[in-house]
């Protein structure tokens, strides 16, 4: 007989778990690599945040020939608009249109048949046209058309089975808020749902794509910001701790500050790879310490990267030349500055771009300055401390020795101790600067932790000359 | 004409391996073939039997293992595809009933399921294994070339005995 001949028949059903790929890479990363195939997927959000251009970005890339992807408008999208809108992307592309993304509008059909109209459609569309995806937007306006919840729970029951049992992978857009899921049965048949938000923040609005659920598949948590650019939506995930800290070598290498004085109260310097905290008032000397600590690197010849918020690259140019060297041999010996205003600064387009610069494992050196510019532009500072935290991790398992300084408004007080706490606790050391503005010229320096290494506990003098902050 | 598989999945790689010189026409093959389908999803059952009734076969239902085996002792199919969660009697134990049947034995065994169990169907006697969900041009291939293969095998089969 002919059984155990097809034993291989099957082999497809064993890859339990293919993906399909939104166009966006970084969307990809987020999901775990795709959303799943075959599945109910609900892209949620208010008008305006983006599902549409993320749904069609999907469907552009998916667009290889073969079966044909299907995009249909109901009650609140009208299509010419979608299409309209879509052909000033670069994904968009006319020659996919027509054979491979079909667009097609059932308002008309809702509004005289009811929701019959779109399991109706969608019957006839698997039946006549082998649909590889189908994109429905918006689904949530089904909600508007006059029927009951009991109504509405058998349509959706009923629209349900129909993806299940065929091979189609479904989005389901939507103007949802948090209380849709809890009370709106097609959040209990989805596999998948993402959330795009658009917060408002001072002059500007920041924007989020979130995974709220992913059957069956590990993703990225949290929010991850985004903008709509002409490539469409421009994602900067979420930025997470190494997930094998073990590899976390603690050095006995010393690293020179290049400020005079400083290494010995450091017991030699500072140990490579370790991360530091320079905490001062406003004019305590901390900008030129840390500029100090990055010459010293490119002087080495070590990559170095300069990252600030305050001072633009006309500014920092200046400050280096002040002390004494010239700025562009220093970057072509290997110093790296990148400049981002604290108006537009977006902390997650900031640290993806830190990201990228030391994960070349290159650089040795790097300065943050100041790591407080980052928190008045995060939107929630719990959040500022997560990217921190990681971006350190990161630092650390990379052996990058880092300095990072942060502007305190009232110098040495306890107060001060509890705001910085946050701060503190993530870096391994801590060098407290100080200047009494009644007491001209009286600046002191107190270096106040030291992970792994014995250092000095007294509080000295030091001063700010041709050379830099020198310690007395 | 031989079904040779040529879609890209190549799935049915060893079916299209063990049948490569024949030469059958499609009429004789599945023109007249009568598929059992053993499905409680109203929707899969409806798409199946859109799908099957397109390729032109004729199909029939049953709810469930017990029902399907005393259509099949009526109805004769040549071939039944069966999901494996099917009640009284489910889809992997009317696999082995067929094939320890003599009068049923020569009908093909096509489990299409939900569950990812090729190797258990085949232990149970399945001649083929597709896992769901259902795309059209798989499972209409999957079944004719189920068919050929059938012709091809039972002429041997004859003159052996």
């Amino acid at each position: 007989m002919i059984d155990g001949r097809l034993a291989d028949a099957a082999a497809d059903g064993e890859e339990s778990f293919p993906r399909i790929k939104t166009g966006n890479p970084q969307a990809d990363e987020i999901l775990g690599g795709g959303f799943p195939c075959n599945s109910i997927n609900i892209l949620m959000g208010q008008p305006g945040t983006g599902k549409t251009i993320f749904a069609q970005q999907l469907l552009f890339h998916n667009a290889t020939g073969g079966r044909p992807l299907l995009f249909v408008t109901t009650l609140s999208e009208p299509m010419h608009k979608v299409v309209s809108y879509v052909q000033r992307f670069d994904f968009f592309n006319p020659g996919r249109i027509g054979d491979d993304i079909q667009y097609e509008d059932l308002g008309a059909a809702l509004s005289e048949r009811g929701p019959i109209a779109l399991s109706d459609w969608l019957s006839h569309a698997i039946k006549t046209r082998s649909p590889k995806v189908v994109v429905i937007d918006s689904f949530r306006a089904i909600h508007d058309l006059a029927i009951s919840a009991d109504e509405t729970r058998r349509f959706i029951s009923n629209i349900a089975g129909l993806l299940s049992a065929y091979d189609v992978t479904t989005f389901l857009l939507g103007e949802y808020t948090q209380d849709d899921i809890r009370t709106f049965p097609e959040f209990a048949v989805a596999d998948a749902i993402v959330e795009l938000a658009r917060q408002p923040r001072s002059s500007r609005d920041e924007r989020f794509l979130r995974v709220l659920k992913l059957r069956g598949s590990a993703y990225r948590e949290g929010q991850h910001a985004f903008r709509i650019t002409a490539s469409g939506l421009e994602l900067y995930p979420r930025l997470v701790a190494p997930r094998e800290p073990e590899k976390y070598v603690s050095s006995v290498d010393r690293i020179s500050t290049g400020v005079h004085g400083l290494d010995d109260i450091l017991g030699g310097g500072l140990l490579a790879g370790s991360t530091t905290l320079v905490v001062g008032m406003a004019g305590s000397g901390k900008t030129t310490l840390a500029l100090q600590f990055a010459l010293e690197g490119v002087r080495r010849g070590e990559q170095t990267l300069y990252v600030n918020f305050q001072e633009n690259p006309a500014q920092l140019r200046r400050a280096i030349g002040n002390l004494g060297e010239d700025p562009d041999a220093l970057q072509r010996k290997g110093l790296r500055l990148l400049y981002a205003s604290p108006v537009e600064l977006q902390i997650d387009s900031i640290v993806v771009e830190i990201f990228d610069a030391i994960k070349s494992g290159t650089i040795r050196r790097l300065v943050i300055d100041a790591v407080g510019d980052l928190g008045a532009a995060a939107s929630d500072s719990q959040r500022l401390h997560d990217y921190l935290y990681s971006l350190i991790q990161h630092f650390a398992a990379r052996g990058v020795t880092t300095v990072l300084t942060l502007e305190s408004g009232e110098g040495f007080t306890g107060s001060t101790l509890a705001h910085d706490e946050r701060f503190s606790y993530m870096s391994d050391n801590l060098i407290y600067l100080a200047w009494s503005p009644l007491k001209v010229g009286h600046r002191t320096i107190r270096v106040v932790k030291m992970r792994g290494s014995a250092h000095e506990r007294d509080i000295r003098g030091f001063e700010i000359g041709a050379e830099g902050v020198r310690v007395l | 004409m031989a079904q040779v598989n040529t879609s890209p999945d190549n799935h049915l790689r060893a079916v299209s391996d063990l049948t490569p010189q024949l030469d059958i026409p499609a009429s004789n093959a599945e023109g007249s073939a009568i598929i059992l389908v053993v499905e409680r999803d109203p929707h899969i059952r409806e798409l199946e039997s859109y799908f099957l009734n397109e390729a032109g076969f004729t199909v029939d239902f049953a709810a469930d293992g017990l029902d399907a085996l005393t259509r099949a002792r009526d109805l004769r199919p040549d071939i039944i595809i069966t999901e494996v969660l099917v009640p009284k009697l489910d889809g992997l134990a009317l696999c082995r009933t067929v094939k320890s049947d003599p009068d049923l034995r020569h009908i093909v065994m096509l489990v299409f399921s939900i569950l990812a169990v090729q190797s258990r169907a085949r232990e149970a006697g399945a001649d083929a294994f597709l896992m769901k969900p259902l795309a059209e041009k798989r499972l209409v291939e999957t079944v004719r070339q189920l068919l050929v293969m059938r012709s091809a095998m039972s002429q041997p089969e004859e003159t052996h005995d």
